[in-house]
């Protein structure tokens, strides 16, 4: 039987960070991925013969500069784009344009409202202050007010002692941003409706949360870990696409030794006493590992890996009670050409940034509305994103490439599956929503590809086909995640860990929950020696 | 009558519950205290009123769920004339097949029926109440008393003690609390519940009087809010006479204790000179006096509208045009030539409170057809037989059904005038598929919609709560930050309604908590 120190199931990007972190650390890891590639939801796939486009992952992603320096990323020809803040396009043919600018941001806001560009300061720095804590977390353990120790309710206290000595205005500031509603918190300093729209619509994507929900206002925060320009922060992209960040992580993770096999799918682990002692493979293989870490999603990694009897009951309980559900939809798009929208500008910069179509507050609302009926969306919001527009590599001569997110799509419809019939119909009326701002987007059309959730998971094994790998609200946020109790990246399991987006910080910082499982192990291992 | 005839000691603006017992609180210490109200009768909100000859009914609010023992012992409220009729009502979630849930007030649950629904629920009907509970309990210290005002007078102890309390509670209730702080009701009850009925009426107990439907997060918080306020007082109940006797009864006491009760007078000004409230001014020009003025008015219109935006900083200003008050409720009554035949229904289900939310699902859409200005497809309900109870009500035989209807929009699509009438079909439809003979019983009925419920109690948006019971509105943010020991930052005003601490629902606790911030805060006259 091979033995080893840790073995990581699934080479997302996470799995790779938490292996080169271990293997740095002198650890013998071995990473096992079920399909034949490496990367998961992030990898790039052939849309049409040179067009190059992203399968499912998602735009607007943060990936910590923490981890690139610490895996010498840059001298691996790690480098980003910078995208400007994206354009909503609205039914009557207007439109609002980010722009990380500050003043180019204010005059865009100004065009809809005097008062909001006024408003618009006041707003970066509300926005700064929150994310600046919240990204101060992101790389370390969760703190668990239920853990039993002198240190822990130390701990708590010094947090209360904190939290009373903020100047009311402040705690009433930090109450309202974590407790309101995206509409209600952007209502407070906003009247535009297209600025509300905008940059509401912007922090929904990838999220089942709809404009109206409170709590939904925290979802601000990712957007504002980067930039200080003043306007709509840069989002910032790998060239080469989030493939390239893969092929550069698994490069980091081999030159430390790391063994990384694909087609190698796990079926079971076997416990003895609590303790997780080795894996088995589907060809029968089993192999003997001190740690086992997973970076599969909280419901895959215990309900499929596991015999239920033998986990604790309530624990089994609260992990199928996570919230898992898919929200999103993604349609690629190769086209021949730029289709030519109507009421933008030739060349309006902020197209970099994304067009988000029917990312009007209300209309955001009422798809998330439909998604809780489980009913597909009539009129649903669509983010349009551009790899080629700052990288035409990803395309051939002139190509482009429109990787759309479409919510909310429900896992399951109310009246049965996603049929052909029902496919084509999503896909018309995404093809409407574009061809009513370019008429000629049809004509460019070259190839195109729909996946559903329910496809997300048949295809790349994610639960209920939601990309977030547990619904980030607040009550599945830090130490509630993936479930009270074991926030810490550990489980009920003796020496098997989750290293996925199902852990904390989830999906506000790329790789994050990764090196934090590495980190967590690494240190039980001293207290071990100790 | 002279200036000296209209000088008090305090001066209280409304004549609702939370009015008549602050008045009634700063009387008993020996204020010279006048209450005053716009209208030509007392208890706001808590009303009872014809809706034909000889068909007696609470109009608006028509339970008690928390109200508090001490408050009816220190006012003398039963040698008063307060009566219950009824007590510990049990809740009754209605069921088509006629399997109803019944929670019970008070006491053992029985949970062979919720077996019946689903035999799993009964199981974790101890675990899920037993948390609940403990997690009210926690929270109900809190209630029962002022808070600190964040940042004038939190001394450090405050903070790490209420660390230390959570602490108390245990690792794993620890845990689930603050899982369930942010969550939706609808992922608790996934946690705890298979049955439909039980989870809906769980749900609508959850929602009801907010602006939230169950998928919404928070609302799980909302409903151990209600279980908080409903520790500090006694159960579900309901007074002989309906919430106008209350009201009466509170009346009686606050004059024997000495307050001087005006109606028909419409406070248009509060006075402000040198920076102080100093009186008030009715619409007719008499003018009051007092150092101290008590307002039961929603904040943000004692401020705004009494007294002046100009009297008050731009932060503050800022912070009470914030406050939200999304939410509306429709109240219909019906006079009934008999009780309506709900089928297997026995005395205890006749004498309770009867939820119609028959899924959570049902009590979400309700919700956001509200949110649409749209009268919902399948409105879910709390109804109410106070002649079970107080036969005195009706005719001999004859009944009263009483039936709140939670979120309906307060702007309807096509206007209230159109739509009424569909509206009121739809609840009596909804109602008669669980007791068929209704319509044939109805002898008269009458429907308040939300602007109508505004206009005739003077609630800003048809709010029973003043302000939405949510994270930012509530605890030291209510009415707002720096304002919540019941002082509003104008020397002399306060507040004592449901706009502040610890907010709406017939509890008295703002009027009991203002009277005593005030006398904490002004020990001379």
């Amino acid at each position: 039987m091979k033995r080893t120190d840790a073995v990581i199931i699934g080479a997302g990007l996470n799995g790779l960070v938490a292996a080169a972190r271990l293997a740095t650390a002198g650890l013998n890891v071995l990473v096992l991925e079920r399909s034949a590639r490496v990367g998961g939801a992030h990898a790039s796939a052939e849309l049409a013969p040179g067009f190059r486009s992203p399968t499912i992952a998602l735009s607007n992603v943060y990936f910590p500069t923490e981890l690139a320096r610490e895996f010498s990323l840059a001298s691996r020809g790690l480098r980003m784009v910078r995208r400007e803040g994206g354009i909503s396009l609205f039914e009557d043919g207007t439109y609002f344009a980010g722009y990380a600018d500050e003043q180019v941001m204010r005059r865009e806001i100004a065009r809809h409202s005097r008062r909001d560009a006024d408003a618009w300061p006041r707003f970066v720095k509300d926005m700064r202050f929150q994310a600046t804590h919240v990204k101060a977390l992101l790389l370390e353990t969760p703190f668990d007010p239920s853990q039993r120790s002198v240190m822990g309710v130390r701990h708590m206290i010094g947090r209360a002692r904190d939290v009373f000595e903020k100047s009311p205005q402040t705690l009433y500031d930090i109450t309202r941003f974590w407790s309101l509603s995206l509409n209600d918190l952007l209502g407070q300093y906003f009247e535009s409706k297209a600025v509300i729209s905008h940059i509401a619509g912007s922090a929904l994507v990838g999220h089942a949360i709809g404009p109206d929900e409170p709590t939904g206002a925290a979802l601000l925060v990712p957007r504002w870990f980067e930039g200080d320009e003043g306007g709509m922060p840069w989002r910032q992209t790998p060239v080469g696409g989030m493939q390239a960040l893969i092929d550069m992580m698994s490069d980091v993770a081999r030159d430390k030794g790391v063994e990384i096999r694909c087609d190698a799918e796990v079926t079971d682990i076997k416990l003895v006493k609590m303790k997780a002692k080795s894996l088995l493979l589907a060809d029968g293989e089993e192999i003997e590992a001190g740690f086992i870490l997973s970076d599969l999603d909280a419901k895959r990694s215990f309900l499929n890996l596991f015999e239920w009897s033998s986990l604790p009951k309530g624990f089994v309980a609260d992990i199928s009670h996570v919230r898992m559900e898919g929200a999103v939809a993604r349609a690629n798009f190769a086209l021949k050409e730029m289709p030519h929208f109507t009421h933008l500008p030739d060349g309006i910069p902020a197209l970099s940034g994304g067009l988000m179509i029917g990312s009007d507050v209300l209309n955001m609302a009422r798809a998330h509305e439909d998604w809780l009926d489980h009913c597909p969306p009539s009129r649903p919001m669509i983010e349009i994103s551009i790899p080629t527009l700052e990288d035409p590599s990803l395309a051939p001569d002139g190509g482009h490439i429109f990787s759309i997110a479409i919510q909310f799509v429900p896992h399951e419809l109310h009246d049965g599956v996603w049929s052909p019939a029902r496919r084509k119909a999503l896909m018309e009326t995404i093809k409407q929503m574009i061809t009513r701002h370019a008429p000629n987007f049809g004509e460019c059309i070259l190839a195109e590809k729909l996946r559903v959730p329910a496809d997300m998971e048949d295809e790349m094994g994610y639960t209920r086909g939601d990309l977030s790998l547990g619904h980030m609200s607040l009550d599945q946020m830090y130490f509630n995640r993936p479930v009270p109790g074991s926030s810490a990246y550990q489980s009920p399991v003796k020496n098997f860990f989750l290293c996925s987006a199902s852990t904390h910080p989830a999906g506000l910082a790329l790789g994050a929950s990764g090196a934090n499982a590495a980190a967590e192990i690494l240190r039980t291992q001293r207290s071990k020696r100790r | 009558m002279t200036d000296e005839a209209l000088q008090y000691d305090a001066i209280v603006i409304g004549a609702g519950h939370n009015g008549l017992i602050a008045a009634s609180y700063l009387a008993k210490a020996g204020r010279k205290t006048v209450l005053l109200d716009s209208s030509s009768y007392i208890g706001g909100a808590a009303r009872t009123a014809e809706i034909s000859p000889d068909y007696l009914v609470s109009t608006a609010a028509h339970l008690f769920s928390a109200f508090p023992r001490k408050i009816e012992k220190d006012l003398k409220l039963a040698k008063h004339g307060l009566i219950w009729a009824a007590r510990d009502m049990p809740t009754v979630a209605l069921d088509l097949q006629g399997r109803h849930i019944t929670l019970t007030g008070k006491g053992k649950q029985d949970t062979s029926v919720m077996a019946k629904h689903e035999p799993r629920d009964a199981e974790n009907w101890q675990d899920f109440s037993r948390r609940m509970s403990k997690f009210a309990l926690f929270l109900s210290k809190y209630l029962g008393e002022a808070l600190p005002d964040l940042g004038n007078d939190v001394s450090s102890y405050e903070g790490p003690l209420a660390a230390l309390q959570l602490e108390k509670m245990g690792a794993k209730d620890l845990q689930s609390f603050l899982r369930f702080l942010p969550s939706s009701m609808s992922s608790v009850l996934d946690r705890y519940f298979e049955g439909k009925l039980l989870k809906g009426a769980l749900a609508l107990d959850a929602v009801i009087g907010h602006h939230a439907g169950p998928y919404s997060p928070g609302s799980a918080f909302s409903y151990i809010y209600k279980q908080g306020l409903a520790k500090l007082g006694q159960g579900l109940s309901y007074p002989v006479g309906g919430a106008g006797a209350f009201a009466e009864v509170l009346g009686e006491a606050a004059e024997a204790l000495g307050v001087r009760i005006r109606v028909d007078s419409h406070v248009e000004q509060i006075l402000v000179e040198d920076g102080k409230a100093v009186g008030v001014r009715l619409t007719d020009g008499t003018v009051f006096h007092a150092p101290v003025i008590l307002s039961s008015v929603a904040p943000k219109a004692t401020c705004l509208e009494l007294v002046g935006a100009r009297h008050f900083e731009t932060d503050t200003v800022r912070h009470l045009s914030r406050i939200r008050s999304s939410g509306a409720a429709a109240k219909i009554n019906l006079a009934l030539e008999g009780l309506p035949t709900f089928e297997n229904f026995t005395d205890t289900e006749y004498g309770g409170r009867l939820l119609i939310a028959p899924s959570v699902m049902a009590v979400e859409r309700s919700f956001i057809a509200a949110k649409r200005n749209e009268l919902p497809i399948d409105p879910v309900m709390e109804m109410v037989i106070p002649t079970y109870h107080d036969p005195r009500l009706a005719p001999m035989g004859h009944h009263v059904l009483s039936i709140m209807v939670p979120n309906v929009p307060y702007d309807v699509a096509g206007g209230w005038d159109e739509r009424r009438d569909e509206f009121v079909k739809k609840v009596i439809d909804t109602i008669e598929m669980y007791a068929p003979d209704l319509t044939a019983k109805i002898i008269a009925g009458e429907m308040l919609t939300p602007p109508e419920i505004e206009s005739k109690f003077v609630l800003s948006g048809g709010h029973w709560h003043h302000a939405d019971m949510s994270f930012d509105q509530l605890l030291a943010f209510r009415p707002t930050p720096g304002m919540a020991n019941y002082a509003s930052s104008l020397d002399g005003l306060y507040f004592c309604g449901a706009g502040c601490h610890p907010g709406g629902g017939l509890t008295g606790l703002p009027g009991r908590l203002a009277a005593e911030a005030v006398l904490a805060q002004r020990k001379t006259r």
